[in-house]
């Protein structure tokens, strides 16, 4: 066990540091002087390139310059943005972090247990009607981009059959923006999470039924489940005993792939209904060349996947005594 | 090549074409995907008009299509708010998107392909080091990458005309291309690793073959099948990032007829005005999402069947 972790908390820091060189060296090596970009391209003075250069202290030379900037972002200190008026970096980010991270959470709370059923009813009658159907649809469907599903959320049922007189009936409908202010409550929020949660819904159930009946399909095919089955157990208690158990171990992972696919699918979802997150956070940073504010997010992002990554194998060799840890 | 090695390989390629079209899916899906590469290869002669910003029309006409009696009409889809056709704009959309995606993939397989099974087949430090720089590389989301490239990329600023310029315009090309390497190495290696025990590769080192020769002539050809699964799942990601970046404004620059842009020029207040000029592309897509999906679903079945 001690010897796994070793190896894992050696890798998650390799990891760490080859990412984060990497996202500073492409946005500085590049050809292309940032001081020129922030001090309005070709028509600006030498004068002004010289003056921003200093101030963001890009006369170090790069290794300095890499050193400082990590120590920087490890230490808190993330900077200030160029693009929103100067505002604090890091404020910035966790108050977008924490948007796209209430969309995250209804999105995994409508996902997973929807698909974890809709896998397990497609493996138990592999290749009978109730698979086809599922693999159709999870290959089809559900499986086209994440700006495809939300205009047709927006399109057809925000503008379309929500205004109907079942949803006056019932009494509530869904935004078709989703462009709520940053700072709003959880609370407040709600009602414009609905519709952007459900398009990444439809993605990842793709992703974690296909998973789950995988999982099944292999399971029952174990010589145990004969086993069980020849002894007179029942298949309903043989299902749910043993082969469910296993074949839902590796949730856990699943869980963790659909939390890194989060990410950057988050970011076409909030960009369609303009909901204030980290992704529509990081396209306007980008747009508007902010060099620092995309460094920080991206680094913000790959911290958040690699410790995601990181528990689920933890949790994962926790889980299963039989895993090898060497 | 003599003619038995020749007549064993169509032989094994219309095996392979028979379970690919046996399942009625993989044929509706690579039958799509044919369709909309011939419209790539031929739009310019299909579309009505040929000039995408075409504005000699009058705004904002419904779509005349009409299923029922088989008719086209004078425009089948209608004109966007520009007076611009939108069928022939959807038809000259699939070249671009088929020519990024696929160009992109052709390249990050091959030299994915190259650099993994170099890496398999020498293994030692020099795999143990690549390796994890692999893995570090994917531990960044691809969107998010291509995202950062291409617009810091695009927001340089070259002499017109300069090779840089030139490269720049391909921009989202070569971020494809840059991305999948990795990916497609990661395959070729643990594929490499597989068959470089084998005795046909003991054999070659004990003939004193060079090192590409084992690669390319000896261990190559056993790995086709693994990288052409590779190759379609990645074209399929391939035309899912190419829409998705089109339509976040960071693939082609309007008027292009890219259907992602289209889609995203056309949404919002729009949509009320002009339904039809973002339906029509956002179907296409769809349609040739599905297409690739399925077909490389077919793909991976009839090679997996193949072995």
């Amino acid at each position: 066990m001690l010897k796994f972790l070793r190896r894992r908390f050696v890798f998650f820091f390799f990891t760490y540091l080859i990412s984060s060189l990497m996202i500073f060296f492409l946005l500085r090596v590049l050809p292309g002087d940032p001081a020129r970009v922030i001090a309005g391209g070709r028509e600006a003075t030498d004068q002004q390139v010289e003056q921003i250069r200093s101030e963001l202290g890009l006369n170090a030379p790069l290794p300095q310059q890499y050193v400082n900037w990590l120590g920087n972002f490890l230490g808190g200190d993330w900077g200030k943005t160029i693009a929103f008026r100067g505002a604090d970096n890091r404020e910035l980010i966790v108050q977008r972090s924490v948007n796209s991270a209430r969309l995250a959470l209804v999105a995994l709370l409508l996902s997973v247990p929807l698909s974890l059923v809709l896998g397990i009813i497609a493996g138990l009658r592999e290749n009978k009607l109730p698979d086809v159907i599922i693999s159709l649809l999870t290959l089809s469907v559900v499986s086209l981009p994440e700006f495809v599903t939300g205009l047709f959320l927006i399109n057809i049922v925000a503008l379309g059959w929500v205004r109907g007189p079942l949803a006056e009936a019932l009494g509530w409908w869904f935004p078709s923006s989703s462009a709520v202010p940053a700072n709003a409550s959880f609370y407040e929020m709600l009602p414009a999470l609905w519709l952007p949660a459900f398009a990444a819904t439809l993605v990842l159930l793709a992703y974690i039924s296909r998973l789950t009946r995988a999982g099944v399909i292999e399971e029952l095919k174990r010589d145990y489940v004969r086993t069980a089955a020849l002894k007179g157990i029942p298949y309903r208690s043989v299902i749910v005993r043993h082969v469910l158990r296993n074949a839902l171990l590796p949730t856990v992972t699943v869980i963790a792939i659909s939390i890194t696919w989060l990410i950057s699918g988050l970011v076409v979802i909030e960009y369609v209904f303009g909901f204030p997150g980290l992704g529509s956070l990081l396209i306007a940073a980008i747009e508007r060349r902010d060099l620092l504010l995309v460094q920080s997010i991206v680094m913000v992002s790959v911290t958040v996947i690699l410790f995601t990554n990181l528990f689920a194998d933890l949790a994962y060799a926790a889980l299963n005594p039989r895993i090898k840890l060497g | 090549m003599n003619s038995s090695l020749f007549s064993r390989q169509v032989a094994a390629l219309r095996r392979f074409a028979g379970v690919l079209l046996r399942h009625p899916q993989s044929a509706l899906g690579t039958a799509l995907v044919f369709f909309f590469l011939f419209l790539a290869i031929f739009g310019s002669g299909l579309a009505p008009y040929p000039n995408p910003n075409d504005q000699r029309h009058d705004v904002r006409l419904s779509p005349t299509l009409d299923i029922g009696a088989l008719q086209l009409g004078a425009h089948p889809f209608g004109t966007d708010r520009l007076g611009r056709d939108v069928y022939s704009r959807v038809i000259l959309g699939a070249g671009s998107i088929f020519r990024i995606a696929g160009l992109g993939t052709v390249i990050s397989v091959l030299v994915g392909s190259a650099v993994g099974l170099y890496m398999g087949y020498r293994g030692g430090w020099f795999d143990e080091l690549l390796g994890r720089v692999i893995d570090a590389l994917l531990a960044i989301p691809a969107l998010l990458l291509a995202l950062v490239l291409v617009g810091i990329i695009r927001n340089l600023d070259f002499e017109i005309g300069s090779w840089q310029a030139e490269l720049a315009d391909n921009v989202v090309l070569l971020v494809i291309a840059v991305l999948y390497v990795p990916v497609v190495a990661r395959v070729a290696r643990s594929s490499a690793l597989d068959i470089k025990t084998r005795e046909f590769v003991e054999a070659a080192e004990i003939r004193g073959e060079p090192t590409y020769y084992i690669i390319f002539r000896e261990i190559l050809p056993s790995v086709i099948p693994a990288l052409v699964v590779e190759a379609s799942l990645r074209f399929s990601y391939a035309i899912f990032l190419v829409a998705s970046l089109g339509f976040l404004g960071f693939g082609a620059r309007p008027p292009s007829p890219d259907w992602g842009l289209m889609v995203n020029e056309n949404r919002g207040g729009f949509y009320q005005l002009t339904p039809w000029a973002l339906d029509f592309p956002a179907l296409a897509i769809a349609l040739l999402v599905i297409a690739v999906n399925l077909m490389s679903d077919g793909i991976r079945r009839a090679v997996q069947k193949g072995n």
